[in-house]
């Protein structure tokens, strides 16, 4: 029951964490998203702030280039005096002749629609390409161009005769005096229009708008994108519109805005005025065009979240999965204990165990027919060469006991592998049988054990108070052994005979190491040294079966250790082994 | 084989190689005047209770020890080790398992069927050698029996 309790415990937690980060990435995903709205508008703003400015800027330099064309021609003492005998004498055909010639030039060169000569009363003198063509609003614009004497603009116009939108610049003739006046008529179409029409980036709905106020209104100067209709044919009441973009650039206002355009659609928009100009200059956008980047972000945005959600709840259930699983794993062992396991487990539990006495019958049995029938030929090899020894005695060579010596050793060498390797195997499945070791004593008597006498009276053999552990005697016996006889066996050939044997609590586990300042070894090959049949030095120069090593750390953990090594060449080596120290 | 009435030993080894090293370890030290060796369990018991080839034994003539081999043919050297404690008559036998064995349920096994001594053979000659001269020499002239 407390079991269950735990688990519905554990499921509410899950929920409660998946609930939680659920909300908090909703949270993060809402807040990150509105940011980035707010952000993306002030991008767009800034992004038509610099088109209206180069646009302005371009039309400015338009306005000045075409304000200095009509100075050339103001200027132009020749075609002054050209115009004064034309206007004098109408049938100088010279003067009609020179006239005519610089004023085809000015066309060709600068690309105007049309020129006229108007004389001072407003009587059109002269038209080219067509002679007799008239401008009535030039015409009517020629007193109080003349007036002011200096070249100026007339701005955007409608002409009475063919219908079409022009501009024209304005150049009275004649220094000091005017005698009249050249105006060089711009066809919109040519230039002005589709530069002003022209959006530098890839917009469903970006457009820019020339407008300039007449009166109470607005008046829109090019043609509009989204309404058909001539140029100049919108004009809207600045009284009444204060959303309108248009308007609000006619009043002076400049900057970004937000508002409604001609349409009545929501737009971001950015004023400015063009410097020397009735204009002002709309450069806008459609919010929605705006709002759908925003929106596609907060898809992405909206996604991403809900996929992440998805991972988190997977994870989370998971995990709750993973903690029930754990629970019933508890449970179960609980209920072992109570021996009172589900059939299911049972059933799981008694395959597993047939499995594993099987390949434990079938090691056994191996290890068991190891010992027994590679051992008897071993011994027939042994004692017959023996025999041969005794039989033959004087007869034999020297060679010849030579030769039956290296066979026995073969033998003895073989007979020992086979012991390691069943101590191994024996190690490896045989149940533990602790008790607490007297590590002192045993470190003392597995040294004792492996020097004669002599041997040991040159050896300072040092063991500090090292902690009692808890183990198999008979094993950890053999892991001492094995140390101090390697020690010892690696110390022969060095001149300081020294071994130190230390122990110390590390945590949860006691460290015993085993120090020697013989032979050493380099410590990049230390993993390789605990491996089966590993050895770092010929067998000529130090005996044994390269097994020693691998069984200390077959036994260390058996009982939960672990087993490593230091060394360097010439300068020792130190074993260490780990054991769980003893609970109390 | 050698007198059937007057033996000491009783060597049971079906390896002909152990035997003939067995044998010369016992003669070395001239411990022992007659042993006869059988190459199987059955063979074995059949000596111990004058049964078939031995039928012609008397059962009292016991020899004064046994060197068992475990791994035997037939009848192997536990079912052996069993009868012959199980049985009055021949309970009295010391009986020295000498085998290759060095397993710990073998030697656990043999004790619980009353065996007198355990010895692992070992593969040096010289070893084995003294082995045996060590075991003749106790059982054979140390220990006292009933």
């Amino acid at each position: 029951m407390e079991y269950l309790s735990e688990e519905r415990r554990t499921g509410a937690a899950a929920w409660i964490v998946l609930g939680a980060l659920a909300a908090a990435t909703i949270c993060a995903g809402t807040v990150y998203s509105m940011k980035f709205d707010g952000r993306h508008r002030e991008e767009v703003g800034r992004e038509l702030m610099s088109i209206a400015e180069l646009k302005t800027d371009d039309l400015v330099l338009w306005r000045r280039e075409r304000l200095g064309d009509g100075y050339i021609s103001s200027g132009n003492a020749r075609f002054a005096e050209s115009f004064a005998r034309f206007l004098a004498d109408r049938l100088d055909r010279e003067a009609e002749k020179s006239l005519v010639s610089w004023m085809k030039l000015f066309r060709d060169t600068y690309g105007y629609d049309s020129l006229f000569l108007e004389g001072p009363g407003g009587e059109t003198i002269l038209g080219y390409p067509d002679a007799g063509a008239k401008d009535a609003a030039i015409a009517a614009a020629v007193p109080a161009a003349l007036g002011a004497g200096a070249v100026e603009m007339l701005d955007f116009y409608r002409d009475g005769a063919d219908g079409r939108v022009y501009l024209a610049v304005l150049a009275p003739i004649g220094a000091g005096r005017p005698i009249g006046l050249l105006a060089l008529r711009i066809d919109p179409e040519s230039f002005l229009y589709p530069f002003i029409e022209r959006w530098p980036t890839a917009s469903r709905t970006g457009e820019t708008l020339l407008v300039r106020r007449e009166g109470g209104d607005a008046l829109f100067l090019n043609r509009l994108r989204f309404q058909t209709g001539d140029a100049l044919s919108l004009r809207i009441p600045i009284e009444g519109h204060p959303e309108l973009p248009a308007a609000q650039a006619v009043s002076g206002r400049t900057g970004v805005l937000e508002g409604r355009d001609y349409r009545g659609v929501p737009v971001l928009a950015a004023l400015r005025k063009v410097p020397d100009s009735p204009w002002s200059l709309v450069a806008r956008i459609d919010l929605s065009e705006v709002e759908a980047v925003t929106g596609q972000m907060r898809l992405v945005l909206g996604l991403l979240a809900l996929a992440l959600v998805g991972c988190e709840a997977t994870a989370v259930i998971a995990m709750a999965r993973h903690q029930r699983a754990e629970s019933y794993r508890l449970k179960a062992a609980a209920a072992a204990e109570l021996g009172a396991l589900n059939a299911e487990l049972e059933e799981r539990v008694a395959l597993r165990t047939a499995e594993l006495v099987a390949s434990n019958d079938e090691l056994e049995a191996f290890a068991y027919s190891v010992a027994h029938d590679l051992r008897a030929p071993l011994r027939s090899i042994d004692g017959f060469s023996r025999v041969m020894e005794e039989e033959l005695g004087p007869s034999l060579s020297a060679e010849g006991s030579r030769v039956l010596g290296v066979i026995r050793g073969s033998a003895r060498k073989m007979d020992s592998l086979i012991s390691s390797l069943l101590d191994i195997s024996r190690f490896g499945r045989t149940r533990l049988s602790t008790s607490l070791i007297d590590m002192r004593r045993m470190a003392e008597s597995a040294f004792a054990a492996c020097v004669d006498p002599a041997t040991a009276a040159g050896f300072d053999f040092r063991v500090a108070d090292i902690p009692e552990a808890e183990g198999d005697a008979l094993m950890i016996e053999r892991v001492w052994g094995n140390l101090v006889s390697n020690a010892v066996k690696y110390s022969m050939p060095s001149p300081t005979h020294r071994i130190e044997v230390d122990g110390r609590m590390e945590g949860d586990m006691i460290v015993y190491s085993v120090r020697d300042r013989g032979v050493g070894f380099d410590q990049r090959y230390a993993p390789k040294l605990f491996g089966m049949f590993q050895r770092l030095h010929d067998d000529a120069d130090f005996e044994g079966n390269g097994i020693g090593l691998a069984i200390v750390k077959r036994i260390v953990q058996r009982h939960g250790g672990e087993a490593w090594a230091e060394g360097r060449v010439g300068e020792g080596a130190a074993f260490f082994f780990s054991l769980p120290s003893r609970r109390t | 084989m050698a007198d059937k009435r007057q033996v000491d030993i009783l060597l049971v080894e079906d390896n002909p190689n152990d035997a003939e090293l067995a044998i010369r370890a016992l003669r070395k030290h001239n411990l022992v005047n007659n042993f006869c060796h059988v190459t199987d369990g059955e063979a074995a018991l059949d000596f111990m209770f004058a049964r078939g080839e031995y039928s012609d034994r008397d059962v009292a003539d016991r020899p004064r020890l046994i060197l068992l081999d475990l791994k035997l043919p037939k009848v192997d050297g536990f079912e052996v080790l069993e009868a012959l404690k199980a049985d009055e008559r021949t309970s009295m036998t010391p009986v020295v398992v000498l085998t290759t064995s060095q397993e710990e349920r073998d030697l656990i096994e043999s004790y619980r069927l009353g065996v007198n001594s355990y010895i692992v053979k070992p593969v040096d000659f010289d070893k084995f050698v003294a082995a045996v001269r060590d075991l003749c020499m106790y059982w054979l002239l140390l220990n006292v029996q009933p």
